[in-house]
């Protein structure tokens, strides 16, 4: 990073390594293969359905975290947004039938300017707190759902079925194209949200989440970024749930507006890191996964238990994230991660792709969990902690005039 | 108040429920000017200063900047200005290293032609106040002398033409007090004004050309350091009119 290179570090630090892009361009082709080489009879297989719920909750997750994680307002109107991209569905099929390709910009539309309008409201209060916030944004989704479930025009309270929803022949079945599309807006959002990271807006979310008058002081246009992380992230998670509805396809208020999507949603960004785009990834990934195994495994009843005690453990262990700690560890995790993927994959104690994935990521959650002494053992980093230490600068000075670093890259 | 004025508060008043903190408070600094900005505790020192910011809404009066109104302007606006300012407990952005709290200063902070090498900019600013060997750390490693330079810095990122500095020389020990004085002359060498407030009168009489004592929200006497702190009102509202007679 002290690089003397006269070049301006907002280039520099937005710039990715050609390792990093070639690598992200690999996983990205890859998961746009899947469909395709599944496509001999087999496109309609489980793990394109399993993918798309990944792409599903990784795009509501980051999108929360846009406006929720880096401005540090926790926000429950997810679920409003994502309702809202529902029904905008669910409207547009029954009155007009038009192709999802044209649903998905107008529901995005919809929601982004419903968390435009509420952003003026809310934002404009004097002495706004974080909980003023919560409550307003929670109210937003209860509200929504009690509007859908007594206005005939948007449901009545019955339920809809979808039933057909027309888009482009090309993009195969119904599941390939919710594949596709599912796909395509997840790595949009995260493209987004890492571009809003890493730029001056970045920056000044930032300052917002620690100390926002500071920020004003320091020249951030407060409301402005506010108003703009809230309605871009609202606006993708609407897309999401305009794309969403054709596979729910029977729609209901209770299940749209309801406070599953926001839950999930913020447990996911909390135990992933909200500071980091790849935070809301990490956890969207794991908690979806875990939760599908144990749905397989027929103990549906354990998935809240488990999701609530990881939430505990992370946090507790944790405290900035999954991602925080990965940084650190990057190298060990990996391989630990991949060892134990590659064992359990060849040795058949797993029978299909996603199970052995699932055990090679809590493995690798696991290593992050270990505290840092058992860890320096684990790695060979360092002696015995109590042995005698190897020579070194900064470890003769007391610990207190040592800068600490920062994980690098975690605003 | 001459038409070099940078900054000016005309009858500035400012009402905390029934109590007026700020009663007809007025001040003016001039282009390139040190003004020492003294007055006993609660005198309302700190709160000219967040009126003067945008930190809260002022009730009546007028403050002017370059010859233009900012009282009631959002405070980024004011920012944008090119005013700045220092909070007297250091309030530093605790998610960001050392570095990032000064390049928010950069990115941000008055507005600006052509692009600046933010890096270079906040890297240089670190180092104009001794804290460039922190860059990389947590702010939670500082100490409060450091933090109070950090809030230098990150003023100075700003590229104000005013700067407000709310008792960054508290708690410094006699040493570091002198090489403060010293980074604060060099800043106002680079053409900024600035508004000093400060309780350590050897300072003042060090570093200002003007000061404006206030006592009970009103300016109660202006003018050179040595003749004003030796006026007797001054004193009075220093030391309490009893006390001032027996002496």
């Amino acid at each position: 990073m002290t690089s003397t290179t006269p070049m301006p570090t907002s280039l520099r630090t937005r710039r990715l390594p050609a390792v990093r892009l070639g690598a992200a361009g690999a996983v990205l082709l890859a998961l746009a293969l899947i469909p395709v080489l599944g496509g001999t009879g087999r496109g309609d297989s489980y793990l394109v359905v399993y993918l798309y719920f990944v792409f599903f909750w990784v795009t509501q997750s980051v999108s929360w975290n846009i406006f929720s994680g880096y401005a540090g307002y926790f926000s429950f109107a997810q679920g409003a947004f994502y309702g809202a991209g529902v029904y905008t569905t669910v409207l547009l099929v029954e009155h007009l039938n038009l192709s999802i390709l044209i649903i998905m910009p107008i529901g995005a539309i919809v929601a982004g300017v419903t968390a435009l309008l509420t952003g003026l409201i809310v934002f404009g209060l004097r002495s706004l707190s974080g909980e003023i916030f919560a409550l307003f944004t929670l109210s937003l989704g209860l509200g929504f759902g009690v509007l859908a479930n007594n206005v005939d025009a948007i449901d009545g309270g019955r339920g809809r079925v979808l039933g057909e929803v027309d888009y482009p022949r090309w993009l195969g079945s119904v599941n390939q194209m919710l594949y596709v599309l599912g796909l395509i807006l997840a790595v949009t959002t995260i493209v987004c949200a890492r571009v809003i990271q890493y730029s001056r807006m970045g920056y000044g979310l930032a300052a917002i989440r620690d100390d926002e008058h500071v920020g004003g002081t320091l020249g951030v246009p407060t409301l402005r970024y506010k108003l703009m992380a809230f309605a871009i992230g609202a606006a993708l998670a609407g897309a999401s749930g305009s794309l969403h509805a054709v596979l729910i396809n029977f729609v209901t208020p209770d299940a749209a507006f309801g406070q599953q999507v926001p839950f999930y949603v913020i447990v996911m960004s909390v135990i992933g890191g909200r500071r980091h785009w790849l935070g809301p990834v990490l956890g969207a990934t794991l908690i979806y996964t875990t939760n599908d195994r144990l749905t397989n495994l027929g103990v549906v009843e354990v998935n809240q238990l488990l999701v609530g005690l990881l939430l505990i453990v992370v946090v507790v262990a944790l405290r900035a994230g999954i991602v925080a700690q990965l940084f650190r560890r990057a190298r060990g995790t990996a391989l630990v991660a991949a060892a134990t993927a590659l064992v359990f994959g060849v040795s058949g104690l797993s029978s299909d792709l996603i199970t052995t994935f699932t055990w090679g990521m809590l493995a690798g959650l696991a290593l992050l969990l270990l505290p840092d002494p058992v860890y320096r053992l684990v790695s060979g980093r360092r002696a015995l902690p109590w042995g005698p230490r190897t020579r070194g600068g900064d470890k003769d000075k007391p610990a207190s005039s040592r800068p600490r670093p920062v994980s690098r890259g975690v605003l | 108040m001459t038409t070099t004025d940078v900054l000016v508060c005309h009858d500035v008043r400012k009402k905390f429920g029934s109590l007026a903190a700020l009663d007809r408070a007025n001040m003016h600094l001039g282009e390139g000017e040190i003004l020492g900005l003294v007055g006993p505790n609660g005198s309302g020192k700190s709160t000219l200063i967040n009126a003067v910011s945008g930190y809260f809404p002022i009730d009546a009066g007028r403050v002017l900047l370059d010859g233009h109104r900012i009282d009631g302007l959002a405070s980024h606006r004011i920012s944008h200005r090119g005013l700045a300012r220092t909070y007297q407990i250091p309030r530093p952005l605790s998610s960001l290293t050392v570095l990032d709290n000064v390049k928010v200063g950069c990115y941000f902070g008055r507005r600006h032609s052509g692009r600046l090498d933010l890096d270079r900019e906040a890297r240089r600013w670190l180092a104009f106040t001794g804290l460039e060997s922190s860059a990389d750390a947590a702010v939670s490693s500082l100490t409060l002398h450091q933090r109070k330079f950090l809030e230098l810095a990150r003023a100075l990122a700003c590229r104000p033409r005013v700067l407000l500095l709310d008792e960054v020389l508290a708690g410094l020990n006699p040493v570091e007090v002198d090489a403060a004085i010293e980074v604060i002359r060099q800043v106002r060498e680079a053409g900024v004004s600035i508004v000093l407030v400060e309780h350590i009168m050897r300072v003042v009489v060090k570093l200002c050309d003007r000061v404006t004592v206030l006592a009970a929200g009103c300016m109660i006497a202006e003018g050179p350091p040595q003749t004003c702190l030796r006026d007797q009102a001054v004193i009075d509202a220093y030391l309490g009119r009893q006390h001032a007679r027996g002496s």
